[in-house]
């Protein structure tokens, strides 16, 4: 098999562009996607000083080093979910990976900082571990970006992450989330930071072949959490799909991208408030008379009342 | 005497062998894997489906798909040798 660029010897297919590459044209393609995600969407300048959210992934991994050599000011941000030695093993790839490249990068802990981990919180509040765990990391990671002083947050989203999200989204017909579901949230008022995912063009498979090709240690082993949630069914369901018609994911999100979202805009109505509790923005109550709580701090209220109380024998 | 190959399929970590495969992609197809759904490593750099696989070869088979196996793993586990047969 040859390289479509260079006609050298290949390593990488990408069936959905009916093409394969060898090493270095591999790299040029990926950082090629990622330029043009970020052109298209103005996602980042140069002078932006840039947070990325990284889980010790190959994902997030993969984005702090693209936009590292793309010569962005990003430093990267790990939140510790209490998940055991996969959290403990996570901290330590991403403490390695900004080491070696003279990186900086912040440390935020669930547990010591709001005082519960996602073992303990999951099941309790109404929400799946992944549910409490999505959301306490948008909370946490805009609130530090804020209080850091940084303008604009990446996330690792790739095509396969947004594609399995889109579908779980129209087979549900939710209009609202389909709205917000774009490569960029700009920050429409005080309190929330403009949120970029520049890995959207990139599929999983691809960022997991930067990381081999480029020497980038990440923890392969899954989150033990994660077993049956629901986008991993749908991630599974869209690969057979794949499988039988390469591109069938590019074509849902992109023509969702270029043709619909504009039109789904408008599902997206929701006043905002700012949290009575913490300060930082929220939906604002139907009822006007009713106090605005954000959706992480009443999910944390739930937690905290629901676990076991610990008695401290002072002295 | 068949050739063997041997495949660490990761996450999670299990090691099987694989008998009378001679690429990638018959490997992949006897282990029930999507291609699209994992990277084939050998000594530290990347197999295209094409790529020949010879007796005693060991390889890792890694998942690319976050949050699960990609496909047919979790519904049918990979015995722990094949034969080649049926």
């Amino acid at each position: 098999m040859r390289c479509k660029r260079c006609r050298g010897a290949a390593v990488m297919e990408v069936r959905r562009h009916n093409a394969a590459f060898c090493r270095d044209c591999f790299l040029h393609y990926v950082g090629q996607q990622v330029t043009r995600a970020i052109a298209k969407y103005r996602m980042l300048g140069h002078t932006d000083r840039v947070l990325v959210a990284v889980s010790g992934g190959k994902d997030s991994l993969a984005l702090w080093d693209l936009l590292l050599g793309l010569g962005y000011q990003v430093d990267g941000l790990y939140l510790s979910l209490g998940i055991g030695g996969y959290s403990e093993r996570s901290k330590a790839v991403c403490q390695e990976f900004a080491a070696d490249r003279g990186a900086t990068l912040l440390v935020h802990d669930l547990a010591g900082e709001h005082g519960y981990t996602i073992p303990e919180a999951a099941g309790k509040g109404g929400r799946s571990s992944c549910g409490v765990c999505g959301l306490s990391k948008r909370y946490v990671f805009n609130r530090a970006a804020l209080d850091g002083g940084y303008d604009v947050v990446c996330t690792g989203h790739n095509l396969d992450d947004e594609a399995a999200v889109l579908f779980g989204n129209t087979l549900r017909w939710d209009t609202a989330a389909m709205a917000r579901q774009f490569p960029v949230l700009e920050a429409t008022r005080p309190g929330l930071v403009k949120k970029v995912k520049p890995l959207y063009r990139v599929a999983e498979r691809e960022t997991a072949a930067y990381c081999v090709l480029k020497g980038i240690d990440y923890v392969v082993e899954e989150c033990p959490l994660v077993a049956g949630n629901t986008q991993m069914r749908h991630k599974e369901t869209l690969n057979q799909m794949e499988e039988a018609a390469p591109g069938t994911k590019h074509n849902f999100l992109f023509g969702y991208l270029d043709r619909a979202a504009a039109l789904l805009k408008v599902a997206d109505v929701a006043d905002l408030a700012e949290c009575a509790r913490c300060g930082m923005t929220t939906q604002a109550p139907e009822d006007t008379a009713a106090e605005a709580v954000c959706a992480f701090c009443r999910s944390k209220a739930r937690l905290v009342r629901s676990l076991p109380v610990v008695e401290v024998n002072a002295g | 005497m068949a050739m063997v190959v041997t495949a660490r399929l990761r996450p999670p970590d299990r090691i099987v062998e694989v008998a009378d495969v001679r690429r990638v992609a018959d490997l992949l197809a006897r282990l029930e894997v999507l291609p699209g759904a994992v990277l084939v490593i050998r000594d530290g750099a990347l197999l295209t489906s094409q790529d020949e696989l010879r007796d005693g070869d060991k390889v890792e088979v890694r998942f690319a798909i976050s949050g699960g196996s990609g496909g047919l793993m979790q519904a049918q586990p990979v015995a722990p040798r094949w034969n080649g047969g049926a």
